[in-house]
């Protein structure tokens, strides 16, 4: 049989049950006899004759084998391989082994690489490979027609729809106990509305017309927060979760076994919900979906294939776990053991040593201000590079083999390894020479439909390569050394130094610069000559050896001070438009997850405004124009106009709700939306709308799922607010134009000329 | 895994916060005087922190001090202009 891998996981012992889109355009069920293996090593292989002997009703064979124990090894050595005869118990019977012996005495690896993902390593197929499967006496057997590193790949029709519901609430906020209004179901162009007799004939409706459509995508707005536990719980009060089917294996649909995770990532705290999968069909939670959200459908389906998920798993994974998964793979390719508890420690250093290495990229703070004539020139894919060319991984870095080595970390003099190219540099070189020729696609295909396309398949690697960095350095991250990210950060210094330099000998000035990309103007303001940018672009590739991008020349570019203290420059927050017109913000309110939509989108207005100048002076004049937005705008708040939605704030749950105390508006909205029922976890995000600013307790803020028709907003603090989001964009091009200043203009309903 | 020693950044704050009690025995003019010229050193972090010295006060200080030598360097230049111009003769 011909066709597209589509769906895969465990099913009874022993099965792993596999989902063909097939050429005749059906789905197929197929099922192989298979089980995962872990692997058990000790000093002596004989100490692990207990051990054994005592779990031998968990496995269906164990032999002996040579694996690659740590990453840091250069021999193989004998170790236990010992198939499990459930796949599902492997985290049992591991912590059961390792329990019979001190911490060390009995190492386990490969027990946490999902089943599913070690049937694809294991098989050499992934997600949406076109393959020939046929049925042999040990089980199924692949034959790949496809390649994993093309750049064009024939993939089937596949069908995707979405669901909704409109509950009928009897509080404010739509509980799992109040009823089901209509269930809206969208396919292709038609929309069925399933609104007719009790709720257990919507729920059956709902089964029925999945059946009937039989789609390969289901796609929810927090199908796994709220949509289908709601669902499901409705099924069960109604008697009837025996027939609340969903997915093409028939399985009866049921709540998570756990609650979701509050996890601290990057200095805040996130919360992920627990998935619900539907076996057969990839169920896409549009609100919890990273890949999805950032790179769509064809950005998910490039994730799968390159890093071997299945694709319910990679529309739910950070982007770290998507790249675990690829170096698992090229660690099973090169016989190489995933440790289940990672010992490896960083190499030990004296305080001179720690002090000289355990620092970051470069960062040169910018100057503030609006400037002209800036040229802005970003390394491409700098740390992915770094990594790739000059072989950094946990492994190469102070190896044991090569201390002689030429290739050595700046600064510090570590030496790296010659001989034999790293896990990370392996795994990350189809990453990086994927993303290189997608975007080059992405140019020629400017106008297409093709554009698209090969736009988000370069996103998610992009994200892959930035998180390939990260992971060095994460503790969690089975194959990362802590001395691996700082080689990579010291070569970036370099590299960035070197480049200041010679930019400064061209006659230019540095005016920010951060990581990778730098922003560079002409000593004293002098013009710069055609092709000046791409002259001192060639002469930095060539003397780094690190490829550049010129993103072009603004016209006029802000670099905008902290909020809390005007005098001092902050990275990442500045707003400027380019010769083309194109317009590059980063860090403003328009740009904050945080902000309400409508702030965002009258700043972006004054800035769009602002961007029509050719020159500092001439923006400068559209400031009048700009305080015009913001009068307009202030008076459709004070007279309610603006539709609560657009003046919501989001915000994550920096805590768990039990330890608001603090009368915040945010505390506020958190204490109102527990009040009405809701469980809110730490990490877990929220939208509000002040009330009553000045107010006391929960009246200050009101949830935006509890606003109704008798809800009004505190009409002033937006105003207020609304004048420093202008203000934040329009200060630097006159001083006067504060928010104190925007706001008497407001009282007086007058535009007040700016000296 | 993860980071042993802070950014420079944090460092400074750090060390920022530590000063609070000598702040706290300033006049309310001289308070202003004081903050200001500790921001000068947020104006220096990339070089403070490329310096890698094992006290954050000396790349802090070193930072204040080249700063107020750059101010005194072109106060003079300008004073010297001035006066080739004939101003105050």
């Amino acid at each position: 049989m011909r066709g597209w891998l589509f769906d895969l996981y465990p099913g009874g012992p022993g099965e792993m049950v596999v989902w063909l889109k097939g050429e005749d355009g059906r789905t197929h069920r197929l099922v192989d006899h298979w089980s995962p293996s872990i692997f058990i090593a000790a000093d002596e292989i004989s100490e692990l004759a207990t051990p054994l002997r005592v779990a031998r009703s968990d496995f269906v064979l164990t032999r002996e084998a040579r694996r690659f124990e740590r990453i840091t090894d250069t021999a193989m050595s004998t170790v236990i391989e010992a198939k499990l005869r459930d796949a599902k118990r492997a985290t049992q019977v591991a912590a059961r082994i390792e329990a019979m012996g001190p911490f060390g005495a009995f190492r386990l690896y490969n027990v946490d690489v999902p089943t599913n993902q070690s049937y694809l390593y294991e098989h050499e197929i992934f997600p949406l490979a076109h393959c020939e499967v046929t049925q042999g006496d040990d089980g199924l057997q692949w034959g790949l027609s496809d390649d994993v590193a093309a750049y064009e790949y024939q993939l089937p029709h596949m069908s995707s729809l979405k669901v909704d519901v409109e509950v009928d609430k009897r509080g404010r906020i739509p509980q799992a106990t109040d009823s089901i209004g209509r269930i809206i179901i969208k396919h292709d162009d038609e929309e069925i509305v399933i609104a007719e007799g009790d709720e257990s004939d919507k729920l059956l409706g709902l089964v029925r017309e999945v059946r009937r459509i039989d789609p390969d995508f289901v796609l929810t707005k927090d199908g796994d927060t709220f949509l289908l536990p709601y669902l499901i719980r409705r099924a069960e009060a109604h008697g009837i979760s025996d027939q609340f089917r969903l997915d093409r294996d028939e399985s009866v649909l049921r709540l998570p076994a756990k609650d979701g995770t509050s996890y601290f990532s990057y200095g805040k705290i996130l919360y992920k919900p627990s998935s619900i999968k539907l076996y057969g069909r990839v169920h896409i939670d549009v609100n919890s979906s990273f890949a999805y959200g950032e790179a769509g459908f064809e950005g998910l389906f490039e994730l799968s294939r390159l890093c071997r998920m299945p694709m319910h798993t990679s529309s739910r994974a950070s982007i770290g776990k998507a790249l675990s998964s690829l170096q698992f793979y090229h660690a099973s390719k090169r016989g190489l053991l995933v440790p289940w508890k990672p010992t490896l420690s960083e190499v030990i250093k004296d305080r001179n040593e720690l002090l000289a290495a355990d620092r970051g990229g470069l960062v040169f703070e910018p100057i503030m201000g609006v400037h002209e004539g800036v040229g802005e020139l970003d390394f491409s894919s700098l740390y992915p590079n770094i990594m790739l060319r000059k072989n950094i991984s946990a492994e190469t870095v102070k190896c044991g083999c090569c201390p002689s080595s030429s290739n050595r970390v700046p600064e510090l003099g570590w030496n790296v390894c010659e001989r034999q190219t790293g896990l990370v540099p392996s795994a990350i070189e189809i990453i990086v020479n994927k993303r290189l020729k997608y975007k080059e696609l992405k140019l020629s295909a400017k106008g297409t439909s093709n554009y698209k396309k090969y736009n988000e398949r370069q996103a998610v690697l992009k994200w892959l390569g930035v998180t390939t960095f990260g992971y060095l350095g994460f503790n969690n991250a089975k194959f990362g050394r802590i001395d691996a990210h700082i080689a990579v950060c010291a070569w970036d210094r370099k590299i960035l130094l070197d480049t200041m330099r010679i930019a400064e000998a061209h006659g230019f000035r540095l005016i920010h610069c951060i990581v990778d990309s730098l922003w560079l103007k002409k000593e004293d303001g002098k013009l710069t000559e055609p092709g000046e940018y791409l002259k001192l672009r060639s002469e930095i590739e060539e003397r780094t050896g690190f490829p550049l991008s010129f993103e072009g020349e603004y016209k006029w570019i802000v670099f905008l001070p902290s909020r809390e203290n005007p005098a001092t420059p902050v990275l990442n927050r500045y707003f400027g438009v380019d010769w083309s017109g194109e317009l590059k913000v980063r860090g403003v309110e328009a740009r904050r997850h945080d902000t309400p939509l409508s702030f965002k989108k009258w700043q972006m207005e004054i800035i769009r405004l602002l961007a029509e100048a050719d020159s500092r002076d001439e923006a400068r004049s559209r400031v009048s124009d700009c305080i015009g937005v913001f009068l307009r705008c202030a008076e459709s708040l004070e007279r309610h106009e603006v539709p609560a939605a657009e003046l919501a704030f989001t915000t994550n749950l920096s805590k768990d709700p039990s330890e608001y105390h603090v009368n915040t508006v945010q505390s506020a909205a958190v204490h109102a939306l527990e009040s009405e029922g809701v469980r809110l976890h730490a990490g877990e995000g929220i939208h509000y709308v002040i009330t009553d600013y000045k107010g006391r307790g929960s009246k200050r803020a009101t949830p935006l799922d509890a606003w109704n028709a008798s809800s009004s907003y505190d009409a002033r603090r937006y105003i207020e607010l609304l004048a420093r989001t202008c203000a934040a964009v329009l200060e630097p091009f006159n001083p006067k134009c504060s928010a104190s200043h925007l706001l008497s203009m407001h009282m007086s309903r007058k535009i007040v000329p700016l000296s | 895994m993860g980071r042993t020693i802070p950014s420079f950044r944090i460092a400074e704050a750090q060390e920022m916060a530590e000063w609070k009690a000598f702040r706290t025995a300033l006049s309310k003019h001289d308070k202003a005087v004081f903050d200001d010229m500790l921001g000068i050193a947020r104006l220096y972090l990339s070089a403070s922190s490329e310096a890698t010295r094992p006290s954050r006060f000396e790349g802090m200080g070193m930072a204040i001090i080249f700063h107020h030598y750059r101010m005194l360097a072109r106060s003079l230049l300008r004073v010297s202009e001035l006066r080739q111009e004939g101003v105050g003769k």
